[in-house]
């Protein structure tokens, strides 16, 4: 340590206290959040304005499904909706290490798969009564049936109507009217 | 232990201390899921934060380093990057050199560390390492750096010893559009790239770069210079396709020459003197991706790599090709394979240099490989092993097997636990099996020499040198503390064998010389323990800390002839990414390294020297002028004139790396 000259250090240090104190001082407001909690958070909405057939979704069923697939990062954000309650059921994630589960899910959110594997997969799934969540246009076009993209730094809605139809779901027409609906 | 470790010390249980607090800050998660789906879709995004990084379901030591750190971090070259990452040990000896390493054993040619561009190794068999002044991407477009500490021989093959890193670059659909940069400083005396993406058909994406730099040399102490200012030019593409709906295509090429000086410091040719280094090289990479469903799937992968080196030390040229073909699939519900067989191809000639022969001139090898690897879940959800194994087949020394066991935890959500018991060797390099060194001449009735003829010390190759072979045994555990802050921390105990030494052969008479051959041998062994800290904490929406620390402990016996580099004990890095007012980023770096010991071949009595210990700071300031358009301004090293680094072990002179500010403009079209 003896090597370091204490005044080499002062000036770039001082800075840096002085963003501290800014910070300390200073109530920057953020009326931003991170990309992936508010997507979380609409996914949450989707459970709540999403009708599923009485044989998928039975009366003495307590909770829903949301599976996710594809990067792993995104269960750690989709954690602050686990165990949320959607009207008497409670929600239930979890991550899908590959597709093989996926009879039991109601919702599947995909987050950046390969373009072939989500063409497969979805291919797989088509008919069945999944709610299925991606990320962009491709999605919508392979037969997902709800892509949340960023547009403008804002995430909008785009709903395949005709998907979630043959599904059998039911989207409520209040996520419908804010939403680019594709028939 | 010294005080500025202390420091680091106290700063992680700040950390620890702090983001426990933030348990409270952590609510508004909770609040903006909990906002309605009107609210939802007028939130402002930031995109996706680093805290995810350290957190991801691998048994194995893995960091990221992203898009966004790289460019928050004002590196601006690959080496310079790697310094984000948590035990990477960086150290640069003059202006085109590094010493890169993992878990020990430094050197300008690191031998026991894996590096790949885009899936295509750019390790040298040359020495066994990597030429850092010939390995460059557009920045701009690497999507991240996975940065994997300890063994990872069964999934990437040998080399791969005390880590892999893995540079990967966007997928052409996210850079289209047009990106040009420019700027320049004290250092960065110029530099600028450009960069355009098109849409050439329907899911058909593609983009071209070129960029170019030139680098100032560095001032020695006395303000002398040291000759090693550095250009260099490099374009390339990359093209990715659907072409059905179950393959996706991607081809990509790069091509590049530099021009540099350098001053070498040989023994054997006499006082320091400025000499040329010139590179060149091209390659092409494709890769077919198949899915036969959404659960299995295969790729088929081929690249083409020419590289050339002309300077005082070495003269060569090499051309590889490799084939690799590999497939996952699923067995039920708790199986989930993936297999693979490879083929590489390489040959090289070397022109005969004052200072190093290698007999013969001209050599072809062949790389054969098979591996598999299986994922088995134990108890859904909480407990999961992996067992792989590979076996590769090299022309140096025949078979060699690198099996991995690996254990995943899971005791409650947010918490990973890992162990893991890896072999990997490190395959002779060219110059270990058929090189020529002159290392020095001792001239005749000198102090060194009192002899009446000039003794030649060489250092030389040796045909039935194996492998260096490690078992290494490592514990990991992960935890998200809160919603806001992460933390990662990895044990390692590595314990090694067959490690290079040599010896002194007999003497003989040519020439009117007497040549003392020291010959290449696999007679040391030793091991290395450690443990890697790494902190991510969101303080504040707009205030992010990343901490890093490594301790490193390296025991090695048999070098009484060879001496091998010693790390640095400690190394610790604190970063704090801030965004103070909107559009405006401000970065500060602060990274600490302890005192190393670095392989001198001038030094007569040690074979090493010292480097001292160091603390530097970088400052970054960017301001988004415009929706298109960010200005920012970089001070690197900035707390002294200058500091040393490191030693380079094959000559070229060592100089302080030098306080630095560079400007840069970057424009979006």
């Amino acid at each position: 340590m003896s090597r370091l000259n204490k005044s080499t250090l002062k000036s770039p240090l001082r800075l840096l206290c002085l963003v501290v104190l800014y910070a300390l001082w200073g109530s920057v407001h953020a009326d931003s959040a991170q990309e992936f909690t508010v997507r979380a958070g609409l996914a949450l909405n989707f459970a709540r304005f999403t009708e599923w057939p009485d044989t998928v979704l039975k009366d003495i069923d307590t909770t829903i499904n949301l599976c996710l697939l594809g990067n792993p990062m995104v269960e750690e954000a989709f954690a602050s909706i686990h165990g949320k309650t959607v009207g008497n059921r409670t929600l239930q994630v979890q991550l899908l290490a590959h597709s093989s589960n996926l009879n039991d899910c109601h919702i599947l959110y995909v987050s950046d798969l390969d373009k072939n594997k989500i063409a497969v997969l979805l291919d797989e799934i088509v008919n069945l009564p999944i709610l299925t969540i991606g990320e962009d246009d491709f999605f919508i076009q392979r037969g997902g049936a709800v892509s949340l993209e960023i547009l403008n730094d804002k995430i909008s809605i785009k709903i395949n109507l005709k998907t979630a139809k043959q599904n059998g779901l039911t989207i409520s027409a209040r996520v419908l009217k804010l939403a680019t609906v594709i028939q | 232990m010294h005080r500025f470790s202390i420091l680091s010390m106290s700063l992680l249980g700040l950390f620890v201390l702090g983001s426990r607090s933030s348990l409270v800050l952590g609510a508004d998660d909770q609040q903006i899921v909990d906002l309605s789906i009107e609210d939802l879709l007028n939130v402002k995004v930031t995109t996706a934060s680093k805290k995810a990084q350290i957190l991801s379901d691998t048994s194995a030591a893995v960091f990221v380093i992203n898009h966004e750190d790289i460019k928050r971090s004002g590196a601006t070259s690959i080496p310079e990057v790697l310094r984000l990452a948590p035990g990477v040990d960086v150290a640069r000896i003059n202006n085109r050199k590094w010493a890169v390493t993992i878990r020990g054993f430094n050197g300008s040619l690191a031998n026991k560390l894996l590096v790949m561009i885009d899936g295509r190794s750019v390790y040298s068999p040359d020495a066994s390492g990597v030429y850092w002044d010939a390995q460059d991407v557009m920045l701009e477009d690497v999507e991240r750096i996975e940065v994997i500490r300890g063994p990872g021989a069964t999934l990437w093959g040998a080399n791969a010893v005390n880590g892999v890193i893995n540079i990967i670059t966007q997928h052409a659909e996210d850079t289209q559009g047009g990106l040009l940069n420019a700027g320049g400083g004290s250092q960065e005396l110029g530099f600028g790239s450009v960069r355009y993406g098109a849409k050439l058909a329907d899911e058909t994406f593609a983009r071209a770069y070129f960029k170019g730099f030139l680098r100032d040399e560095y001032t020695l102490p006395k303000n002398d210079s040291s000759q090693d200012n550095w250009q260099q030019v490099q374009g390339g593409f990359r093209v990715d396709s659907l072409i059905s709906t179950q393959d996706t295509l991607s081809m990509q090429g790069n091509i590049y020459r530099g021009e540099m000086n350098q001053t070498l410091q040989s023994q054997a040719a006499g006082a320091p003197f400025q000499t040329p280094v010139d590179t060149s090289g091209w390659n092409l990479t494709s890769r077919l991706h198949h899915a036969f469903s959404s659960t299995a799937d295969y790729s088929l992968q081929f690249f083409y790599n020419h590289e050339q080196r002309d300077e005082f030390v070495v003269n060569n040229r090499r051309d590889t090709v490799n084939i690799d073909f590999q497939n996952t699939f699923s067995l039920g519900n708790r199986h989930n394979v993936i297999w693979g067989l490879g083929y590489r191809y390489s040959s090289d000639h070397f022109e005969d240099v004052p200072i190093l022969t290698i007999k013969p001139n001209s050599r072809e090898t062949n790389l054969y490989n098979l591996f598999a690897q299986d994922d088995i879940v134990l108890i859904e959800k909480y407990l999961s092993v992996t067992l792989g194994s590979r076996l590769e087949h090299n022309d140096y020394t025949g078979f060699e097997v690198q099996p991995t066991a690996r254990l995943l935890w899971t005791p409650k959500a947010g918490h990973k636990a890992w162990a893991s018991i890896s072999r990997a060797v490190r395959t002779p390099s060219r110059i270990e099996d058929n090189g020529k060194l002159n290392i020095r001449t001792l001239d005749a009735n000198s102090t060194q020499n009192s002899l009446p003829l000039p003794l030649n010390v060489t250092l030389n190759g040796n045909p039935a040198y194996k492998a260096e072979q490690l078992l290494s045994y490592e514990l990991g555990y992960r935890v998200a503390i809160t919603p806001k802050a992460s933390l990662d921390i990895t044990a390692f105990y590595n314990d090694y064998h067959t490690l290079r030494s040599s010896n002194t052969g007999a003497p003989s008479y040519d020439n009117g010389q007497i040549e003392i051959p020291i010959v290449f041998n696999n007679r040391s062994y030793g091991h290395t323990y450690g443990v890697e800290v790494a902190q991510v904490w969101q303080m504040l929406d707009w205030w992010r800390w990343d901490l890093s620390y490594g301790f490193l402990d390296t025991k090695l016996y048999n070098i009484d002839h060879y001496q091998a580099a010693i790390s640095p004990k400690h190394k610790v890095s604190l970063r704090a990414s801030l965004t103070p007012i909107n559009k405006v980023n401000l970065d500060f770096w602060l990274r600490y390294s302890d005192a190393a010991q670095a392989v001198n071949p001038l030094s007569y009595n040690a074979l090493t020297s010292t480097i001292n210990e160091y603390v530097t700071m970088d400052i970054r300031l960017a301001w988004q002028a415009h929706e298109k358009v960010e200005l920012s301004i970089t001070g690197q090293n900035l707390l002294e004139s200058g500091h040393l680094e490191y030693i380079d072990e094959s000559y070229a002179l060592h100089t302080p790396i030098q306080r630095s500010v560079y400007a840069k403009v970057s424009w979006r079209f």
